[in-house]
């Protein structure tokens, strides 16, 4: 197995007036490609700080991290830019998408930043929105789609760039039973067809043990299941 | 659906889209934003500094032009006594960069009308065809409007006088009328003895510069001898098509070697350095106290752009997480500085010229309104009070020497103001925008 992504002894202490707060330390593991893989715990176990520090938006106190065979920690700002725009894609709880902006605006914005002509990361995002099944609703604004409809274009956006890996911070945390079904199926097939990782965090234990490597953060530490559960 | 990635250079042009993107979308929402309260402070800002700069420009190059035109030349030059002038009026009237070389002399005396005391005058003797020789001094003096006995308007004839017409009101004097000039004869041995020599007034001037048509009178050189001690020198007046060129001509005419010596040559610059010095301290006091606007203004934007830059936290947590630098970020905040400045400024721009253009029918339109207030007060009080109010006027004449508001635009000054605001605008959103930097994107996407 190729490893996409080796963790190793990761430390994250945040400091809390004057006291400092472990959050986990020692964790290490490796992904592979093309796996789906979630990650599981209770609130305020780090599951979300260990997402932050594999994409890049956050620093390990101790521990490095590998992704694609680089290291993040010395990566410079500009490198660190590039990575978060060319190797990750970021689907968080909340969809984040910019209210100034339509449906496809909002999925072709990373392609754009990346220094795609326009017109060629708008034709990629009508293709990737037409995926998550949103053709008729590409030039709606964010305020014009429902939930379940807003976090499938964030998904869509996470995938622009066609990226090595997909960070999910519990994706499908503000939506009812039946979209929640729609993004975690329509997450699961961008694993299958597009060769991605996903790393998809979740509280749901239904969707946990979809995962092909099942990840859980408690007590400060990290334990790891491979295969179907 | 599966392409290469390939490894791409950042581009910019997102920033662009993103910016204009969010300003539009903040006209679209029908509230109040807080940028617009920022552009109105610009375009008020620019609109007054442009208006006020128009009218001071106005009174002040009406000054420059009649001091110029009127009295000290571009260039002055004073010979020695008893030289004949001849050879180099013809020299100086040959100089393409001359429009026209005129002798002068001038005597300070006294003047008395028929009705009237003494008053201080200055007297200057020209050419009998100044009019046609140096045409600038007749457009200033503005002969056309003014008041002539048949067939003077051209000629200043011996025996006749040109005088202000604030002067010919002082001593109560038309033209034809009759007007003495002090004169002191005899020596120094003998004693000084005053005579009065008697001149027909053929035109009354009236130039709008107070100092001139107060105390002024022109008579043609053959005329003066009878007021002159003969001791006094004439001088030779110039009138360069370029007056900036100044330097240059001194330079080019002493290089003809035909200067004698002794011959001295005063530019307009040195002559009326502290009238003009003054005018342009005056000038800059203005512009620093009205520019203090723009530190409010500036002030107020920074507040703004702070609080857009709070509220778009999210927005900016997003952008950093899918791949923008923090300077792209806070280029975005500086295109939206650089839009609000440029509307702004541009609005500020175009009313400050609209109200250049118009300061009269604008003055005038104030007086009418203020005017029918009163007239209307007048006729609802009536019935109770005997009340009678004054007709309003902005610039009345008998408080103000004038006959319009003067004003006088100046491109290259209405440039700096508008970049000016520009800078304002862009070092607001540039301080305001320092904070981009700070903002934690983990902290921010944690959604809890």
């Amino acid at each position: 197995m190729n490893a996409l992504v080796k963790v190793s002894g990761l430390k994250k202490v945040y400091k809390s007036g004057r006291e400092l707060l472990t959050v986990f330390q020692d964790v290490s593991f490796e992904l592979g490609e093309k796996r789906f893989v979630t990650l599981t715990g209770e609130s305020g176990s780090g599951k979300s700080t260990l997402l932050h520090i594999i994409g890049g938006l956050d620093l390990p106190s101790e521990g490095r991290v590998e992704v694609g065979g680089e290291r993040i920690s010395e990566m410079s700002e500009q490198d660190l830019t590039n990575y978060r725009n060319q190797v990750i894609g970021f689907v968080f709880q909340f969809h984040y998408l910019l209210k100034e902006f339509t449906a496809v605006e909002n999925v072709m914005l990373p392609a754009y930043m990346s220094g795609t002509p326009r017109l060629r990361a708008r034709k990629w995002a009508e293709e990737l929105i037409e995926l998550v099944g949103l053709g008729n609703r590409r030039e709606h604004y964010p305020s014009q789609l429902s939930g379940g409809e807003q976090q499938r274009v964030a998904v869509a956006r996470a995938l622009i760039n066609h990226p090595s890996l997909i960070l999910a911070d519990e994706p499908t945390g503000n939506l009812d039973e039946k979209n929640s079904i729609i993004v975690t199926e329509l997450l699961a097939r961008i694993v299958r067809e597009q060769g991605t990782t996903l790393l998809l965090v979740t509280h749901n234990p239904e969707l946990a043990a979809m995962g092909e490597v099942r990840l859980a953060l408690g007590g400060g530490a990290l334990s790891i299941e491979e295969g179907r559960a | 659906m599966a392409r290469d990635r390939k490894k791409r250079l950042p581009g910019k042009k997102w920033i662009l889209f993103v910016a204009f993107r969010f300003l539009r979308s903040r006209r679209k929402e029908r509230k109040i934003r807080p940028s617009f309260f920022s552009i109105l402070g610009l375009a008020v800002g620019v609109m007054t500094l442009l208006s006020v700069l128009a009218v001071m420009n106005g009174f002040q190059l009406g000054f420059i032009e009649d001091i110029l035109e009127i009295g000290s030349y571009h260039i002055r030059i004073y010979q020695q006594e008893d030289e004949d002038q001849t050879a180099l009026l013809t020299l100086l009237r040959g100089m393409p960069e001359v429009e026209a070389a005129v002798p002068f002399l001038d005597v300070q005396t006294m003047i008395e009308g028929p009705f009237s005391g003494m008053v201080g005058c200055n007297i200057r003797a020209l050419p009998e065809d100044t009019p046609a020789i140096d045409p600038g001094w007749a457009r200033q003096m503005d002969l056309d409007d003014a008041f002539v006995t048949d067939g003077e308007r051209d000629l200043i004839k011996p025996g006749s006088v040109w005088i202000g017409s604030v002067l010919a009101q002082n001593l109560g004097i038309t033209t034809g009328d009759s007007v003495s000039f002090l004169s002191m004869a005899g020596d120094s041995f003998r004693g000084l003895e005053p005579t009065k020599v008697e001149y027909t007034v053929s035109l009354i001037f009236s130039s709008g510069y107070y100092e001139y048509d107060s105390a002024l009178a022109f008579v043609a050189h053959d005329s003066i001898s009878a007021i002159a001690s003969g001791k006094e020198k004439i001088n030779i007046g110039v009138k360069l098509k370029n007056r900036w060129r100044d330097r240059q001509f001194i330079e080019e005419l002493s290089e003809t070697g035909k200067l004698l010596p002794g011959t001295e040559v005063v530019s307009w610059r040195q002559y009326n350095r502290s009238f003009f010095g003054a005018l342009r301290m005056e000038k800059l006091a203005m512009m620093l106290v009205i520019g203090i606007v723009f530190i409010v203004v500036g002030a107020n934007m920074k507040h703004s752009l702070e609080r857009t830059v709070w509220e778009k936290k999210e927005e900016i947590g997003l952008l950093r997480s899918v791949g923008a630098h923090p300077r792209d970020i806070r280029l975005i905040f500086l295109l939206d500085g650089a839009l609000i400045g440029s509307i702004g400024g541009g609005i500020g721009t175009a009313l400050g010229l609209l109200i250049a253009e118009n300061i009269n029918g604008i003055f005038s339109l104030t007086e009418k309104i203020v005017n029918a207030v009163i007239a209307f007060s007048e006729r609802l009080l009536m019935p109770f009070f005997q009340v009678r109010g004054e007709t309003f006027s902005l610039f009345s004449s008998t408080y103000f020497y004038l006959q319009e508001i003067p004003s006088r635009v100046m491109y290259h000054e209405v440039l700096i103001v508008f970049l000016f605001a520009l800078a304002a605008s862009l070092l607001s959103a540039w301080v305001s925008s320092g904070r981009v930097a700070d903002f934690d994107p983990a902290e921010i996407m944690r959604y809890e």
